[in-house]
């Protein structure tokens, strides 16, 4: 189908109506769906991630592109279930106990959406037992903790070990960010990865399923 | 309540300074972000209510601390040798205000993200500029009396909690924000400091030379 070219532009573009008319029309064409996501989907959010470390776009042309790419995955969804395309993952996603901060982490969660993923975002202000029953309940293969104040972020310590008590620390992997957070704060809390910013986010979500 | 109210219009966020603090800098946004960034000016000029207050207070050192008003403010090292030979402090708080929490989209999901990103940025630029506002409501209350920059808790090794310190100063909630157990103050676009004052101070001047925190943004500034 000559127009799958357009599905990439409009994802690149971050032009919603337009990735989703295009997706209609592909899957009207009964175009392959994995070739629809991998070789046209997945290859413009590459794209936008790339210029974007590169410094040629900015957080919102990334948000946008996240839209496009949401908008069309949402109508790809049911023929998903019965296919053989690799599901990105289950993610759950909330900010620390204590910490109101939304922005930071919304921006992961709409990246991590936008890339495929499944998220659930449980809010701000999370206290660990809301950490581990929403792992437990979505199956989650991710957990993404954030934090934006020095002293909030200790309290991911105790996400983890309630994530031990509760013997499903091994089930799942935990991501953490947030402004004064490092990677040495990372590997001192044992949890499995940082990243400084959204974009990185998503290669570290991959990344760390992959492992 | 000690609250000093400002008109949006003397604190006005502008398209441009949106665009420039996200990089936009020789590249141009897609048209959307144009239109998301006109009906978020819109509406804080329509609905935000900024307001600052602030107490000049006598102080004096004590070794690398601080005495103000009763109150041993430990700024740490970095902050206390630029507050030197300061006479008196203006002890503040600034805020966006509770409005402008109101205006966020209610639920944040990807598909409100654009704006809720943008107006994020507006909030922080907002309230920079309201304490910019104040230093200069301070200069009409001590003219020819130079004074230091702003500087706040949790920077450069003057610790977050200290923050209960500046609250206390100030009284209870000022401007209408609250500091949490954990040292958060709501609405989240806030801010809380001190700035020295007297003859023989050092203007102007910010510690990125001391400071070890390579992600602090203002850096450089
Ligand atoms: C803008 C800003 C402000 C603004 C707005 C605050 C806000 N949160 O909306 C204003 C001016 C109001 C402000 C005020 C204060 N701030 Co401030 N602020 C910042 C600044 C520059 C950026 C924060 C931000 O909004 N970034 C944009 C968002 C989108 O980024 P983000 O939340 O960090 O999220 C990104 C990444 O961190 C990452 N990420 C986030 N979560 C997650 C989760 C996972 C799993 C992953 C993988 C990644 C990830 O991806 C996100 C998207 O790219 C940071 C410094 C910095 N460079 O980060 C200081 C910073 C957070 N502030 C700081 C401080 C101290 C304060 C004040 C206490 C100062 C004061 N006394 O007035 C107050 C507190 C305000 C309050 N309500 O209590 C300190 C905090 C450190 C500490 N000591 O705890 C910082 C780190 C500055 C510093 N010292 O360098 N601040």
């Amino acid at each position: 189908m000559e127009n799958l070219d357009q599905l990439y532009e409009a994802i690149l573009k971050g032009n919603r109506p337009l990735a989703i008319e295009t997706t209609k029309l592909a899957i009207e064409q009964k175009v392959d769906i994995r070739t629809i996501i991998d070789n046209y989907m997945s290859k413009a959010m590459d794209e936008i991630g790339h210029r974007f470390e590169n410094g040629k776009a900015f957080v919102p042309e990334l948000l946008m592109s996240a839209r496009a790419m949401k908008g069309a995955m949402e109508l790809l969804q049911p023929f998903l279930a019965n296919s053989d395309v690799p599901r990105a993952g289950t993610v759950v996603i909330g900010t620390v106990k204590g910490d109101l901060h939304d922005i930071g982490k919304n921006l992961v969660a709409a990246m991590l959406e936008g890339s495929g993923f499944e998220v659930i975002n449980i809010g701000v202000d999370i206290p660990s037992g809301k950490f581990v029953s929403s792992v437990v309940e979505h199956q989650a293969n991710i957990l993404c903790l954030s934090a934006l104040l020095t002293t909030t972020m200790n309290y991911m310590k105790d996400v983890i070990r309630a994530l031990e008590e509760a013997g499903i620390r091994n089930k799942v992997k935990i991501m953490i960010g947030g402004a004064p957070i490092s990677s040495t704060f990372a590997t001192e809390i044992g949890a499995d990865g940082y990243s400084s910013n959204a974009n990185a986010a998503v290669a570290l979500a991959r990344q760390l399923l992959a492992s | 309540m000690n609250s000093i109210p400002v008109a949006y219009s003397e604190v006005e966020v502008l398209p441009e300074e949106i665009l420039k603090d996200i990089g936009y800098g020789n590249t141009a946004p897609e048209s959307d972000v144009l239109d998301v960034i006109n009906n978020i000016m819109e509406l804080l000029r329509r609905k935000v209510k900024p307001r600052y207050f602030f107490a000049v207070l006598e102080g004096y050192f004590e070794g690398a601390t601080i005495s103000i008003g009763g109150q041993l403010l430990e700024t740490g090292a970095v902050i206390t040798r630029l507050l030197e030979r300061s006479t008196s402090f203006a002890v503040f708080a600034a805020t966006a205000g509770h409005e402008f929490e109101q205006i966020l989209p209610p639920n944040k999901t990807s598909d409100d993200m654009l704006t809720a990103y943008l107006l994020d940025i507006a909030g922080t630029l907002l309230v920079e500029k309201v304490g910019d506002y104040m230093e200069k409501q301070l200069e009409a209350l001590l003219p020819e009396m130079p004074h230091t920059n702003r500087f706040s808790p949790g920077y450069c090794g003057w610790h977050l909690t200290e923050q209960r310190k500046i609250f206390d100063l100030l009284g209870q909630n000022p401007c209408g924000i609250g500091l949490s157990d954990v040292c958060l103050m709501t609405p989240i676009k806030s801010i809380s400091g001190i700035i020295g004052i007297g003859s023989n101070v050092q203007t102007g001047q910010y510690a990125c030379c001391y400071c070890e925190m390579e992600t602090c943004y203002k850096r450089k500034k």
